[in-house]
């Protein structure tokens, strides 16, 4: 079985999230500032894989920590915080693909143009160093192709292959990101994979 | 295992989300399958492609924009919006639907439903008497005739959403005072207006004040057939316009699409107009629908005559004390409410 490596923890600080919550919700604001770059690359990756968007992702990801600011004293700690954290910007992402769609509006960024910053940096980045070692055996054209196709698909196959294989999660996380069974995950994964499949090959 | 269950098994698989028992039915299958084993090379490789995409990095000012954000100087943060209401899961979003249609049936039940016996009381004596306003003057002395002077209201009903309309003290002392009265239209288009209110206000149309008003003034009536209620409330508001008056009240929309509209007679529109404008207000109405639907349009000649307003005891009025004979000087400076009765294609037939 292959698995590919999650996205790089922001922190090896020791300190978990339960206890950052439990500060933040004691009013501790630095537990907040901590909490928000702790998990800052996190959100706004996964908000960028569903949007492919630059811009329209750190607006999400921003406004998911907005509202986990906002929100914290209601989080229980029924789940993990950066469960919590998902759901909230999957949540925002769909709401913003659905703003676009009400205005006629679709945006796939190509990924040779790279990702231009507010502060003009590039931050494209095609597999590097970090990667697993099979992605050396798929190219970049390849990669290009499954980004390209990845963006067309319905929003539920696109969450659930990016909660999955960019952020590897298991089943049971992504049912409880996602508000669904694990039995749902699974075969909505299958579906998401037939369907780029198919793409993939229809493009040959 | 079946081929085909091992096949839809080998993305679960793939993620190391199968039962031991299953993994080793798989690897067993995969042995000597070169499809599923094609088949499984696939899905890896499609899993490395959506793992290698492109990695989105912070901007320096990350978490400073999230706290301009909290603070209030950031830009506005996306509030929630019906479609996150819609995409809730289940467990929020079913009560939130249920209380939806618990509203719609309730309201549905009280416009239609003639079975419930205080509704169809009020319905019936209002809507029912519309419809049969061929002699609106006979139903005005009916009515008065039958009714005590300043009676009380006959019913009290349960439903809230359908208690009646509270017709305010100036409504009453409008109807006490005998303010004379220029042409007029009958207890049936009073009952009938005293209803428009009601409708009007559940549907938040119309202020209840605009149908208090129709009620208190003078009141000529038509009667047009045409497709479309909103066709004749659209083209009556800017007839009205175009002669100095305006459009009181419209109902009736949601009726045309009801099979059992016709149990409640006709939708209304009312409008207000100088009453030297009345005449040409109703020849230019007739003359554009006709026109424009094609379909048969008339001025029903036993409506809109001189008679006093008569009065529906359901909605708790206090009918006048006599009639008043119209006065022609009234006619040059008055204004007159003119109910549009909309005859149906599916009515007319």
């Amino acid at each position: 079985m292959e698995r590919v490596s999650p996205v790089t923890p922001a922190t090896t600080d020791a300190t978990s999230d339960r206890e950052l919550v439990a500060r933040c919700q004691a009013g501790d604001e630095t537990a907040f500032d901590e909490l928000v770059r702790r998990h800052q690359q996190r959100a706004l990756n996964v908000a960028f894989q569903l949007l492919r968007d630059y811009e329209d992702a750190m607006e999400v990801a921003q406004d998911a920590f907005v509202r986990v600011y906002r929100s914290i004293g209601e989080f229980r700690g029924d789940c993990e915080f950066t469960t919590w954290l998902h759901q909230i910007v999957v949540n925002l992402a769909r709401n913003k693909r659905r703003w676009w769609m009400r205005r006629g509006r679709e945006k796939v960024v190509s990924l040779d143009s790279g990702l231009t910053t507010q502060d003009g940096d590039v931050k494209s980045q095609v597999p590097g160093v970090d990667d697993p070692p099979d992605a050396a055996a798929v190219k970049a054209e390849f990669v290009q192709a499954v980004g390209a196709h990845l963006a067309q698909l319905p929003d539920r196959f696109r969450e659930v292959l990016v909660l999955r294989n960019v952020e590897d999660m298991s089943y049971e996380e992504i049912a409880a990101v996602l508000h669904c069974s694990v039995g749902t995950v699974k075969s909505r994964i299958a579906r998401a994979r037939e369907a780029l499949s198919q793409r993939m090959k229809a493009e040959k | 295992m079946k081929y085909e269950r091992i096949a839809g098994e080998l993305s679960a698989y793939l993620d190391g989300e199968v039962t031991p028992t299953v993994r080793v039915e798989i690897e067993a299958h995969l042995g000597g399958c070169k499809a599923c084993q094609q088949r499984l090379a696939e899905l890896r490789k499609l899993s490395i492609g959506v793992a290698a995409q492109p990695q989105a990095q912070p901007s320096p000012r990350f978490l400073a924009e999230v706290r301009a954000k909290i603070s209030g100087a950031g830009p506005a943060v996306d509030k929630p919006r019906w479609f996150d209401i819609v995409s809730r899961p289940v467990w929020l979003k079913v009560p939130l639907e249920a209380v939806a249609v618990v509203v719609l049936l309730l309201a549905a039940g009280v416009l239609l439903l003639p079975s419930r016996p205080q509704t169809a009381e009020r319905i019936s004596g209002a809507l029912a008497k519309k419809a049969e306003q061929r002699t609106p003057k006979e139903v005005a002395v009916t009515e008065l005739r039958n009714e005590p002077e300043h009676a009380p209201a006959k019913t009290a009903p349960s439903v809230p959403a359908m208690t009646a309309t509270p017709i305010d003290d100036r409504s009453r002392l409008a109807f006490a005072d005998e303010k004379p009265r220029s042409s007029v239209a009958a207890g049936a288009v009073r009952g009938f207006s005293g209803q428009v209110q009601q409708v009007a206000k559940s549907g938040g149309e119309v202020e209840s004040q605009t149908a208090t008003r129709a009620i208190q003034q003078a009141t000529a009536t038509m009667e047009i057939t045409a497709v479309s209620v909103a066709d004749v409330r659209q083209r009556a508001e800017t007839l009205a316009t175009a002669l100095g008056g305006r459009l009181l009240v419209a109902v009736g929309d949601a009726w045309e699409k009801s099979a059992e509209s016709k149990a409640f007679a006709a939708p209304v529109v009312l409008v207000e107009l100088p009453t030297s404008q009345v005449a040409a207000f109703k020849e230019r109405l007739l003359a554009e629908t006709a026109g424009k639907n094609k379909l048969q349009a008339m001025d029903n000649p036993s409506l809109g005559t001189t008679s006093t307003v008569g009065y529906s005891g359901a909605l708790g009025l206090t009918p006048p004390r006599a009639p008043r004979p119209q006065q022609t000087q009234e006619e040059t400076t008055a204004r007159t409410v003119l109910d549009i009765r909309v005859v149906l294609p599916a009515e007319a037939r």
